[in-house]
């Protein structure tokens, strides 16, 4: 992943905000998406990937469909209750983040160390 | 021209790969060759000319030099978590007050009997270790039987059948035993190891007894493809 260290602590969040707005999605499908979204500039490796579905998926968080798709067994996820409500909070959580962020930054009067 | 498409063939080659690289359990086989299969036909569109296996390598290439160790070694974590919270729901649920009752009651009698003559603590201690040792025994051939009839390791119902791996906690009872055969056991000594030993038989009914008799419904829910796969 690019820059790793900056966006790994935010994969779940990007993974749950996906998982929000198309419903349900399946690994290969969530990385060709983000690569999509961000015209290539994040790529999420697969080694990173699937431990954080599965550990969001232990966790409560998502369920999981299987359909068999051109006879090949197809592992979607979707967000549970109690995955759309952390969704949320992650999501506050982020945002306040980034605003913390650009006022550090951002503001060129301000000058760090 | 058509896209390629992955045939039938190469998919089974997709599995064995999976298997080649220690991926043991079926469910997260599926996973992945799934993955492989649509990097593959995607790579396919936009450069048709590679055969199945130089696709299969660059793909394999981006899950890094550990390939799949990590996601499995992630995947056995994150599943035994999910055990354990199981246990603590199913717990939650059978501790009625007739069980309340009935955990009160077993803790006391041995109390009693603990203080009465404290070599009676062996007594419960074997009956612990002997019940569970032998259907912990029956669980693993059951389980070796599943496994032949579907011809597929799944990861959950692995840790169901070995109950979390019980065989290393089994022993407990015995360690608590160091403090029970000196003279003079004090009534908090004795009041605290039959609760405890009390607490053990609920949860060795649990995980021995409870649990892998509802296998198959915990199963399904883990696995939405494990009833799929067997009516297939």
């Amino acid at each position: 992943m690019k820059n790793s260290q900056l966006y790994k602590g935010s994969l779940t969040t990007i993974l749950m905000k996906l998982l929000e707005e198309n419903g349900r999605m399946y690994g290969y499908e969530i990385t060709q998406k983000v690569k999509l979204i961000t015209a290539g500039e994040l790529n999420i490796t697969e080694g990173a990937l699937y431990p954080a579905l599965h550990k969001l998926e232990a966790e409560g968080h998502l369920e999981v469909e299987v359909e068999k798709v051109d006879n090949r067994l197809r592992k979607y996820y979707k967000l549970t209750e109690s995955g759309q409500k952390e969704n949320v909070n992650r999501l506050a959580e982020l945002e306040e983040f980034i605003r913390n962020m650009q006022n550090l930054v951002g503001n060129p009067k301000l000058k760090l160390g | 021209m058509e896209a390629k498409k992955i045939t039938q063939q190469q998919m089974e080659a997709l599995f064995a790969f999976t298997r080649k690289h220690y991926v043991e359990y079926y469910d997260l086989q599926a996973e992945l060759a799934d993955h492989l299969a649509n990097a593959i036909e995607e790579r396919w569109q936009a450069e048709p000319g590679l055969t199945f296996d130089e696709a299969l390598q660059l793909e394999f290439k981006k899950f890094g030099i550990f390939g799949f160790s990590d996601i499995v070694a992630e995947r056995q974590y994150a599943l035994q978590k999910r055990y354990y919270r199981l246990v603590w729901k199913e717990f939650r649920s059978v501790l009625t007050f007739p069980v309340i009752l009935f955990i009160t009651g077993l803790a006391w009698g041995m109390y009693h009997s603990i203080m009465a003559y404290h070599h009676s603590y062996a007594f419960f201690m074997f009956l612990l270790i002997v019940v569970s040792s032998w259907k912990l025994w029956r669980l693993k051939k059951e389980y070796h039987k599943r496994r032949k009839e579907t011809g597929r390791k799944w990861l959950f119902e692995e840790i169901l059948f070995s109950c979390g791996g019980f065989g290393v906690i089994m022993p407990v009872p015995l360690q608590l035993s160091h403090f029970m055969f000196d003279e003079g056991i004090s009534q908090m000594l004795a009041a605290i190891v039959s609760v405890l030993l009390a607490l053990f038989f609920v949860y060795d009914y649990m995980v021995l007894f409870r649990m892998p008799a509802r296998a198959e419904r915990y199963l399904q829910k883990v696995y939405p493809e494990y009833g799929l796969e067997k009516t297939a």
